[in-house]
């Protein structure tokens, strides 16, 4: 059976017109899911009518003040501690970069052909690295190896479950109270 | 608006906090009932109002007059309670606040309050079924009278999101307030000596 026209005009009954009031009134009396909601919704109407107004508790604007006062000076220290923060790190960055300066003797072009010295020789040390974990790799007994390989798995499985199920509890709970 | 918080507005927005004091105690009623009513609880509710007008007063230099000042009150709550809803995700209200609203107070009118509190329990109730963002849709429609664009305003949707949200929000109430009836009387029916 078709609901859908029926259903919004059970909940807007007021901007129907006669002739779709007498169509309604027929489609309730042959549907019953229709009926079932139309008087459900009857009752619910009456109680959102004229529904209570809770008033704010007394002295909520005295708290209010207070807890604003409280927040402002919060706020004020907040900025000051950024604001010495901030001077704190640009003078300990300005002290060390003049100390740099003072005791710098390498000259800007030496200090780039080294950049570019050890860019170039990167393929080099990756692959002395690669020959050292292989050699020593060699070294460790198979059965140690396989240990150490279950060891790592086992403790990677654990903390990364500890971890889904930290973050699901707190995504769907929250932290209560805050 | 009124020329007199036209006058509230303009001297908060100038800094005044004595200004913004009494804009507090102008809306701490509605703010108060629209958090009261997304979260359940009393105390959760007073300390999201109390947040709500905290963030007020941090963006007021960025409020636009030609804004009704209630409608932008209110968004900032509704996004304020929607938020704490998704963290929290319990629906449920605590036993503490269910026998605040259970047990009556010691008014003079006690029968009225008993009434007034089984009305407020089982429209809480109802509410509690509702997503975050179609309660709030359906707390500004029917406590505030605000209209679709107004809702939109303030939820930040579209009007036919906000149409949708309320047809789907009315639907789901009408259901379950009948199957909370039906529950109401099989549980007569099986406490009744005679089944």
């Amino acid at each position: 059976m078709r609901h859908l026209p029926f259903e919004n005009w059970i909940f807007d009954r007021e901007k129907l017109t006669p002739s779709q009031i007498a169509e309604l009134e027929a489609h309730l009396q042959t549907c019953p899911q229709c009926k079932h909601i139309q008087t459900g919704w009857k009752e619910v109407e009456s109680l959102l009518h004229t529904p209570p107004f809770t008033p704010a508790p007394p002295q909520f604007a005295n708290r209010f003040q207070a807890s604003l006062a409280e927040r402002k000076a919060k706020r004020q220290k907040q900025q000051v501690r950024i604001a010495l923060f901030t001077l704190g790190g640009a003078f300990i960055f300005a002290s060390m970069v003049f100390i740099l300066r003072l005791f710098w003797t390498v000259p800007p072009a030496r200090l780039l052909s080294d950049i570019i010295g050890w860019i170039t020789l990167a393929p080099q040390r990756w692959s002395e690295i690669q020959y050292i974990f292989y050699y020593w790799g060699s070294q460790i007994p198979p059965l140690a190896l396989v240990a150490l390989v279950f060891l790592l798995a086992g403790w990677s499985i654990l903390l990364l479950t500890l971890w889904l199920l930290t973050f699901q509890r707190l995504s769907k709970l929250g932290v209560r109270g805050q | 608006m009124i020329n007199h918080e036209m006058d509230m507005l303009i001297r908060a927005q100038n800094g005044d906090e004595e200004a913004f004091t009494s804009l507090v105690m102008q809306y701490q009623n509605p703010v108060y009932n629209l958090c009261y009513r997304m979260l359940g609880n009393a105390q959760e509710a007073e300390d999201a109002a109390q947040e709500t007008f905290w963030r007020a007063y941090q963006a007021i230099r960025r409020y636009d007059r030609n804004r009704s000042f209630a409608t932008w009150l209110l968004s900032i709550a509704a996004h304020y309670c929607i938020d704490q809803q998704r963290k929290k995700r319990i629906t449920t209200m605590e036993i503490e606040d269910w026998m605040e609203e259970v047990i009556p107070d010691h008014t003079p009118e006690p029968e009225k309050q008993l009434r007034e509190d089984e009305e407020r329990q089982s429209i809480q109730s109802l509410l509690s079924c509702l997503n975050p963002q179609d309660r709030a849709a359906v707390i500004l429609r029917y406590w505030y009278e605000c209209s679709e664009e107004e809702i939109s305003q303030a939820l930040q949707l579209s009007v036919s999101a906000v149409k949708s949200r309320l047809h789907r929000a009315r639907l789901r109430l009408a259901q379950q307030y009948q199957s909370q009836q039906y529950a109401v009387t099989e549980r007569i029916r099986d406490e009744t000596p005679a089944f």
